[in-house]
């Protein structure tokens, strides 16, 4: 029960700190491509919107031969660490978060700018404005991004190893137990991983909506 | 005619303005100087009437031609400039957007963005309120309302700063009989102050408007308002 409760919470520590990261350069990111539309951001907003659809262990493979000791930033020591999750999982999350939130925002851009111009805003209060009307989508998008990041696998796997107490997260556990043939452990896992997705959804939401 | 100094610095004049979104022009050429209460622009959908407001209200750059405001060409001054003459030309959309929150935001928000005393603009937001009969409203969130609610919200939220240039598009559309006397007392009341420019295809704004001109294959015209009978378009 004890390490069932912990891989919980390393789970959740673990993609909290991806989609914190995340975030930090995918909203900003967001709002420029939303706001200036020239060809190189049409470019990259394609790119993102790509790349939403990445496989994991793609991603997985590829920072894995990064942060390897013989990789370019093996001198780091991140590899088998829950902070290389973390990382892996926030790159894996950018374009998601990227690409929902600039389609959410470019929906009511139009109005939200047009209203505020047409009131008297400068530039800043109408993109704050645009910021301020976008706070339940960009809620919703960096939401997104968390029940991606929680609930990949071979980003987890390859960047973490699945070491017990230290790296194991409820994907990767829920994995083992199938490896191992113990199906009915891998359902009650998964079970509880589907409960603690709904309610923490349910959570945000409603800090959200306030 | 000749206009005197000081009625031209309150006049609105357009000269020559043409305005294309991609490669045809949806406006050709409009001139005219309005120094009255209340113009009324009529003219079948796609004509347009809303472009014309838009470049009049600085949303919009038109193509060339100017457009002169309080004595300055609204597209030929700095930004900080612009930013004064727009804060002087209120423009309402024909369905207008309200922003996420409740109603009194709404009404208070071009009052915020100007550094408005949070005491002044109070007294402000709940006497326009009032005057348009929707103080009842002003806890409710905007996505609750109707469209003929919406559109008072609005209407409010454009008058209370007391612009000196009102720009409303369709501003009877979606009210009821008794909002539309409503809206058109209270607008009659403000043109005393605010000189008003309406787009519109409804017939009772007719009994308002000073000058009404026809917008059509994006040249304008003047009608006399006698001659109007019952809905023109």
């Amino acid at each position: 029960m004890n390490e069932l409760v912990s891989i919980v919470l390393r789970s959740i520590t673990v993609s909290g700190l991806a989609t914190l990261l995340a975030s930090l350069w995918s909203i900003p990111l967001a709002l420029v491509l939303t706001v200036f539309k020239t060809r190189l951001s049409r470019v990259l907003l394609d790119i993102f919107n790509s790349l939403v659809s990445i496989p994991t262990v793609v991603l997985g493979l590829c920072l894995y031969m990064i942060l390897s000791r013989s990789g370019p930033l093996g001198f780091l020591e991140l590899l088998y660490t829950p902070l290389a999750i973390s990382i892996g999982q926030a790159l894996l999350i950018t374009p998601l978060i990227v690409s929902v939130l600039s389609n959410s925002l470019s929906r009511i851009k139009e109005n939200v700018l047009e209203t505020a111009f047409a009131l008297g805003a400068t530039s800043s209060q109408a993109y704050f404005a645009l910021l301020h009307e976008g706070l339940p989508l960009l809620v919703r998008s960096i939401l997104i991004g968390f029940n991606r990041a929680i609930g990949e696998l071979g980003v987890a796997l390859m960047l973490g190893g699945n070491i017990r107490g230290y790296t194991r997260v409820m994907t990767t556990a829920i994995a083992l137990e199938v490896v191992k043939g113990n199906f009915e452990q891998a359902l009650n896992l998964g079970a509880v991983f589907i409960v603690v997705i709904v309610l923490l959804t349910i959570m945000i939401r409603a800090i959200g909506e306030k | 005619m000749q206009l005197t100094e000081a009625a031209s610095k309150e006049a609105v004049i357009v000269e020559n303005l043409w305005f294309k979104y991609s490669r045809e022009y949806v406006l050709k050429g409009i001139s005219f100087t309005f120094n009255k209460r209340i113009l009324v622009i009529v003219g079948p959908n796609g004509s347009g009437k809303t472009t014309l407001l838009k470049c009049m209200g600085g949303l919009l750059k038109p193509t060339r031609g100017k457009i002169i405001i309080l004595g300055k060409d609204l597209w030929s001054v700095d930004e900080k400039e612009r930013l004064e003459l727009r804060r002087q030309i209120i423009y309402v959309h024909e369905k207008p957007f309200l922003f996420r929150g409740t109603v009194y935001r709404n009404i208070e928000y071009p009052l915020k963005i100007r550094g408005i005393s949070a005491g002044e603009r109070e007294r402000r937001v709940l006497s326009v309120a009032e005057s348009l009969g929707i103080k009842h409203l002003l806890e409710r969130k905007s996505r609750e309302l109707s469209a003929g609610e919406t559109r008072l919200v609005a209407l409010a939220r454009a008058i209370v700063v007391e612009p000196k240039y009102l720009l409303l598009d369709e501003p009877l559309a979606n009210l009821d009989s008794k909002k539309e006397s409503l809206v058109l007392n209270l607008l009659k009341e403000i043109s005393s102050k605010t000189k008003i420019i309406i787009a519109s295809h409804r017939k009772r704004i007719f009994s308002i408007a000073e000058k009404t001109f026809i917008l059509e294959n994006g040249e304008l015209r003047e009608l006399e308002v006698s001659s109007i009978e019952g809905n023109i378009l």
